[in-house]
């Protein structure tokens, strides 16, 4: 009775190391998680540079009203990515830029928006057949959908 | 007797045809003189200017917020975006950025600038650089100059 007893005291130490290293194991990987989902405007840059010029494209670089855009071409390839705060100040600058390379291909990762702008690029998609020009928007969150 | 009839009715639409022109010549100057000094009001001259030119479904955008646009029109089939600039002095190059994002915006294929000055010479180069590049914007339209004495 008594080795009984002890046998399952035993049993649940273990099982008790096991479980707070499990706990411990999530605590770390959540934590881990949560660091990844901190993006920021430099992080996304810095991806997209890598990205791109491990691929041997072209990239120029240039901030409009504190948001980076980046001018990417390889042969007839070209895309234009724009990193930021977004205002409709970029937004003339980024659709200059775009008619002015022929660049269809834009592509938009933002801190904030303003609603002018969220709106100016709906239009623009309903506008596409005329101007060929595709555009993809989404918040620096889920950027890794939008610049790959 | 029916020649001395239709003879009358012919002068007499003659002189209904001329007279209306004068009168909407005549509300043409009006308009513009009040909009030399109010620039909504100049925008209003502008869509009456530009319908009487051959521009079709004329219409102001809103007053801020208008994407870069300030009057869109159509011109056979094409949709064309205004930009109306009232200036003291000449209309400089900033004016093609708005014009390339609203065409894009409208979907405009012809772009346009509407003033009551001259045109700085950087935005004639810039304006020149658009109708180059081969890109959708087919053509570009410039008044300028608009002054009452024209009427």
């Amino acid at each position: 009775m008594i080795s009984c007893i002890s046998g399952w005291g035993g049993k649940v130490k273990i099982l008790g190391i096991v479980l707070t290293a499990i706990v411990i194991f999530i605590v770390f990987i959540l934590d881990l998680v949560e660091k990844r989902k901190k993006v920021d405007v430099e992080t996304v840059c810095r991806t997209v540079k890598r990205y791109y010029e491990s691929r041997r494209y072209q990239i120029f670089h240039k901030t409009v009203n504190g948001c980076e855009v980046f001018l990417i071409k390889k042969g007839l390839r070209k895309i234009i990515i724009c990193v930021g705060g977004v205002n409709f100040d970029v937004v003339k600058e980024i659709l200059y830029m775009a008619y002015m390379n022929r660049a269809r291909d834009i592509r938009v990762v933002y801190s904030s928006i303003t609603k002018e702008s969220l709106e100016a690029f709906e239009r623009m998609r309903r506008n596409s057949k005329i101007h060929k020009t595709k555009v993809k928007v989404n918040d620096l969150r889920h950027f890794e959908s939008v610049v790959f | 007797m029916i020649y001395v009839i239709l003879s009358l009715l012919s002068f007499s639409l003659l002189v209904f045809l001329v007279r209306w022109r004068r009168r909407r010549k005549k509300d043409l100057r009006d308009l513009l003189e009040v909009g030399l000094k109010n620039p909504y009001q100049f925008e209003e001259f502008a869509k009456e200017y530009l319908k009487e030119h051959g521009f079709r479904s004329v219409r102001t955008t809103r007053k801020s917020k208008d994407f870069g646009a300030d009057i869109v029109a159509k011109r056979r089939g094409s949709t064309v975006v205004f930009q109306v600039k009232r200036r003291n002095s000449t209309v400089e190059k900033e004016v093609v950025k708005e014009l390339v994002a609203a065409a894009y915006i409208y979907g405009a294929t012809e772009v346009g600038i509407f003033t009551n000055n001259e045109l700085s010479n950087s935005l004639k180069e810039e304006l020149d650089g658009l109708k180059r590049s081969g890109g959708f914007i087919k053509k570009v339209h410039v008044i300028k100059n608009i002054n009452p004495e024209e009427f």
